[in-house]
């Protein structure tokens, strides 16, 4: 199709669009939660929008598939009947000014929670979120989604891009669904002149420059990875100076492991789906006891297996990282994104 | 899904995270980034901190014993129960017979206002709770060793030392952010010694690893001081070198089974050092011995060659308002702020904001005042399953007259309960915690709490105004308003100010300077390095030396981590009951001819207890280690003695030998 429809909008304008954007549901951005801290938020009034912020604590995965998400409630009724009643969160969600490796990570977990089956809680969620894209010119002291090809601008993806251009914003258009809100903010969008357009190329090859030196090789890692040539050391090292925290697992866009549990309140239940972190000793611990990895060096190594090697990027199309920087900051070790990748680039056989 | 910034309720660290609420409630946790001690990462415990809030297992409703079972009652009928019991008793048996149990977990403003209700409502000086045996108390009647048990300096020491003592304690399991600072420190080339009989993963970071046997850690440290002082220039410390004659390498290395020349290395690190660091907590004090070796660690300040005074202590407080109870005279013979009960200007002080006069009278420890008194109220504390010996503090519980329990599950001390009254997790309340370096910060209420259960600072305030005592805050701002009043070392500490930043670090004890040296000064109480260590004699009948050790998987069997979702798990405290757990050496399993998962059963002369082998690398030989937290099992075989000079219950080493069975 081309270049995506691209529009403009005055940044004078935005406070305005937000306030319709209020009223068509429940809307999420980044918000400055205490001192430097910024976090996806619900947002119920324009001013609450932190527009210029670097990254938030943790990714949009907590809205779609929360950390602790009710499954069904079940009540044994006086007839000694069974009531059970699966719990669908239906709300109508936008996702606005959220930075371009953060709907990667959304589109990673598109396809996971429908790959070989139909997740329905993660679906009706999905299938009701709008995903407004702000593109991001200053990256953080942690990112590194230029190696992962998950930012700092998108190609596609998005319902809707943002790129702030000197009291201009420039909106691109990605999907029919962001066509559509486009098309119902009467009067505040015009079309894209072509130096906004070009500003917008040139701010994105200015944002790249900005990383500098590449923090991760991911082509070169998957191979050794793949092909399993990262010597047993290199594992252990890892695990001296992991601290089983789940931390990495639970900032990680991408990571989607989850366990169920049942919580039983007299003659009423629910059961929920919890995060889950595949450095947890308890993670593949089997009924019997058996532990197929009860060594912490064999889950990390599992960990890195599922983010970096073919048999798992092919079918999700890529690998398991989108270079958002989050388990840098999150690993109480040294076992982050760019630490591992660089220590197998360095050890592999 | 608007995050509420509030404070960890498990280690001492303080790490800051975010409640993540909607309209189910609390529903995540996450890091928060800006502040200094989380930096954006958290432990297991931390990550799963919501899990406790919505845990089924929550008690929602007062419940008064009827007819020997537990039945719900409305909130006036339990506070009615619990006042005129506890009246009753006062009148019939004296003031001396009632007594009240905090907990390391209460806010400060609840363990003030315990402190307050025991004084004035009470009548009595009674106030303690369990865990405070492990900081030491023999040594808080003696000003100058108190602050052996405060840390000197923040968690940004880690980052500045040269070199990191790490004594008989294993952050990598209890105190995670002290870990990561440590590993990192390991990483930029910073020198680590471990010394503990059980290596634990930070060993994996040490430049040099020591392993005492158990109970001669105090012969070590004087060991390891001498070994210091030969290499000094600074001229000779006297009183110290007097201290330690007897402590040389050699009966060192006899004495503690660590090799003279490791001894001697050790020593040559310490005394080059010159921004040196002990890291210690429980570990180290839950020794019969803890109080000496304490001193002698607090005298490495005058062997190491240190920068402009440069020399901490980090004392590890076990929980997450550990410090803060203390701070608030949760002590039987403090009042908040480390008034002495005893002074009369002190008691003048407090009677003069508390309205009514303050009992003079020291009162009794928590492990005395189990089997003393008649009347107990226990807010948060949990003595069956703290106390070393579990038997012994259930069956107190259940002699006697009149035992309440107010807490947020139900625990086996709850089970006991006459009166059971439903209080606030962490979430959902106000208030503040002081951290391990005494920042203290806000605990934010992010939900209501569940059912009928009520903030505790709201109990409390319901009993006070039955028994006595101004009550009537209408938050905990105002609580901190009082304690602001009549405790000068939390003079500063307005909500207004801590609402700025991420809390403020407190001052230390106004009467003790931090980290100053004891050992071998004129007129100290020196102790007796150089005598015998509590390490037991080993003979052909029991050859292998048994030792209780606090850092082993110390999570799994707390009541919050029990009562969590996925927490619970991952501390695999959701294992079935089995056999608790010995491990040995693979020299020893060698010799013994057990693998890991066999059965044995462990014979001292006090007893013996069934387990399961587990070969480990890192347990020294001739020394076998159980975790601590299998109460019943260690209980039955370690020789249950009184830590010198306290007589606080304490797990000796014992002699034992292991019998493999079928």
């Amino acid at each position: 199709m081309g270049q995506p429809p691209t529009h403009a909008i005055a940044e004078s304008y935005l406070a305005e669009w937000v306030e319709g954007l209020l009223r068509e549901g429940e809307v999420i951005g980044p918000r400055v939660a205490h001192g430097s801290d910024v976090a996806y938020d619900v947002v119920t009034s324009p001013e609450e929008v932190a527009w210029d912020y670097t990254t938030s604590l943790t990714p949009l995965k907590q809205f779609l598939f929360p950390q602790v998400d009710p499954l069904l409630r079940w009540e044994r009724e006086e007839a000694g009947e069974l009531r059970v009643d699966p719990t669908v969160d239906e709300t109508e969600r936008i996702f606005l000014a959220v930075r371009p490796c953060d709907v990667s990570g959304v589109n990673f977990l598109d396809r996971v929670f429908s790959r070989d089956r139909q997740d329905a809680y993660y679906l009706s969620r999905r299938q009701r979120s709008t995903f407004i894209a702000l593109a991001c010119d200053q990256p953080g002291e942690n990112c590194f989604c230029v190696c992962a090809h998950s930012g700092p601008f998108l190609d596609a993806g998005y319902d809707l891009q943002l790129t702030r251009l000197s009291g201009e914003c420039l909106v691109e258009v990605g999907s029919q669904r962001g066509a559509d809100l486009v098309g119902r903010s009467n009067g505040m969008f015009a079309p894209a002149p072509q130096t906004l357009v070009r500003a917008r190329e040139e701010a994105a090859r200015a944002a790249e420059e900005r990383f500098g030196d590449h923090k991760a090789y991911f082509a070169a890692v998957l191979r050794t990875v793949t092909f399993d040539r990262v010597p047993e050391a290199v594992w252990e090292e890892m695990a001296e100076r992991c601290l089983e925290c789940g931390g990495c697992s639970f900032v990680c866009p991408t990571c989607s492991c989850f366990l169920t549990a049942d919580r039983q309140w007299g003659t009423s239940g629910e059961r929920d789906r919890i995060w889950d972190s595949c450095l947890y000793e308890c993670h593949a611990r089997e009924a019997s006891g058996h532990n197929p990895r009860a060594a912490r060096k064999d889950r990390l190594k599992a960990r890195f297996f599922h983010k970096l090697s073919h048999q798992f990027a092919k079918p999700l199309e890529t690998h398991g990282c989108v270079g958002c920087g989050r388990c840098v900051t999150a690993c109480l070790g040294a076992n982050d994104m760019p630490s591992v990748t660089a220590k197998i680039r360095r050890g592999a056989l | 899904m608007p995050g509420v910034l509030t404070t960890c309720p498990y280690c001492g660290c303080g790490c800051g995270l975010y409640l993540k609420v909607n309209g189910r409630g609390v529903v995540g946790t996450s890091a928060s980034a800006g502040h200094p001690v989380a930096r954006g990462g958290l432990c297991a415990r931390g990550w799963h901190a919501h899990e406790i809030v919505t845990s089924s297992l929550r008690l929602t409703s007062p419940l008064v014993r009827r007819g020997g079972a537990l039945e719900e009652v409305g909130w006036g009928e339990a506070l009615d129960a619990v006042a005129g019991r506890l009246y009753q008793i006062k009148a019939t048996a004296g003031v001396r017979a009632v007594g009240a149990l905090g907990s390391p977990r209460a806010t400060n403003e609840e363990s003030f206002l315990l402190s307050k209700l025991a004084r004035v409502g009470f009548g009595t000086n009674n106030v303690d709770f369990s865990a405070r045996c492990e900081a030491l108390p023999q040594l808080y009647d003696l000003p100058q060793y108190r602050h052996l048990t405060v840390s000197s300096a923040g968690l940004g020491a880690i980052e500045e030392a040269d070199l990191i003592l790490l004594w008989q304690s294993d952050p990598a399991e209890e105190h995670t952010a002290v870990a990561s600072r440590v590993m990192r420190a390991a990483e930029r080339g910073v020198p680590i010694i471990e010394v503990k009989t059980r290596s634990g993963q930070l060993g994996g970071v040490a430049a040099l690893r020591l392993q005492p046997f158990p109970g001669s850690e105090a012969q070590l440290a004087g060991g390891l001081l001498q070994a210091a002082l030969g290499q000094g220039e600074s001229g000779r410390d006297e009183g110290l070198a007097a201290a330690v004659d007897a402590c040389t390498p050699e009966r060192t290395q006899q004495v503690c089974g660590v090799p003279a020349e490791a001894v001697l290395a050790a020593g040559e690190m310490l005394a080059a050092a010159r921004r040196p660091l002990v890291v210690y907590g429980r570990g180290a004090t839950l020794s019969p011995d803890g109080a000496e070796l304490l001193m002698a660690l607090a005298a490495l300040n005058r062997v190491a060659q240190s920068e402009e005074g440069w020399f901490h202590l980090l004392w590890l407080n076990s929980t997450c308002n550990f410090q803060g109870a203390r701070d608030m005279g949760v002590v039987p013979y403090f009042l908040p702020g480390y008034q002495a009960v005893s002074d009369p200007h002190a008691r003048e002080r407090f009677q003069e904001v508390w309205g009514a006069p303050i009992p003079t009278e020291a009162g009794l420890p928590a492990w005395e005042m189990l089997g003393k008194v008649r009347g107990l109220f226990v807010m948060g504390d949990d003595p069956i399953s703290s106390s070393p010996r579990p038997g012994d503090a259930r069956k107190a519980l259940s002699g006697l007259d009149f035992l309440v329990v107010q807490d947020i599950v139900m625990t086996p001390t709850a089970e006991l309960a006459d009166v059971v009254l439903p209080g606030a997790s962490f979430a959902e309340k106000d208030g503040t915690f002081t951290s391990t370096e005494r920042r203290v910060q806000r605990v934010r209420k992010a939900v209501d709490p569940p059912g009928a259960a009520r903030a505790d600072w709201e109990i409390l305030s319901g009993l006070a105004e039955r028994l006595g005592g101004n009550a009537g805050y209408g938050a905990p701002s105002e609580i901190m308003d009082e304690i602001r009043s009549v405790a000068p070392i939390y003079g500063d500490m307005s909500y207004d100010r801590l609402e700025r930043g991420w809390g403020q670090i407190g001052a230390m004890d106004g009467e003790v300077a931090p980290a100053r040296a004891v050992l071998g000064e004129e007129g100290s109480h020196d102790p007796a390095l150089g005598g015998e260590a509590a390490t037991p004699r080993v003979d052909e009948e029991f050859p292998v030396i048994l030792s209780a050790d606090y850092t082993i998987s110390p999570w799994s069997t707390d009541t919050l981590v029990v009562s969590s979702l996925g927490l619970r798990r991952q501390q695999a405290a959701d294992r079935p009951a089995t056999a608790p757990r010995v491990e040995i050496s693979p020299a020893d399993a060698q010799a013994l001819d057990v693998r890991s998962g066999q059965r044995v059963r462990i014979v001292s002369r006090d007893g013996q207890a069934d387990a399961v082998a587990a070969v480990r690398e890192g347990v020294r030989q001739g020394v076998a280690v159980m975790m601590a937290g299998d109460r019943e099992a260690v209980s039955g075989v370690v020789r249950l003695g009184g830590a010198r000079e306290s007589g606080a219950p304490m797990l000796w080493p014992t002699a034992v030998r292991i019998e493999k069975t079928r």
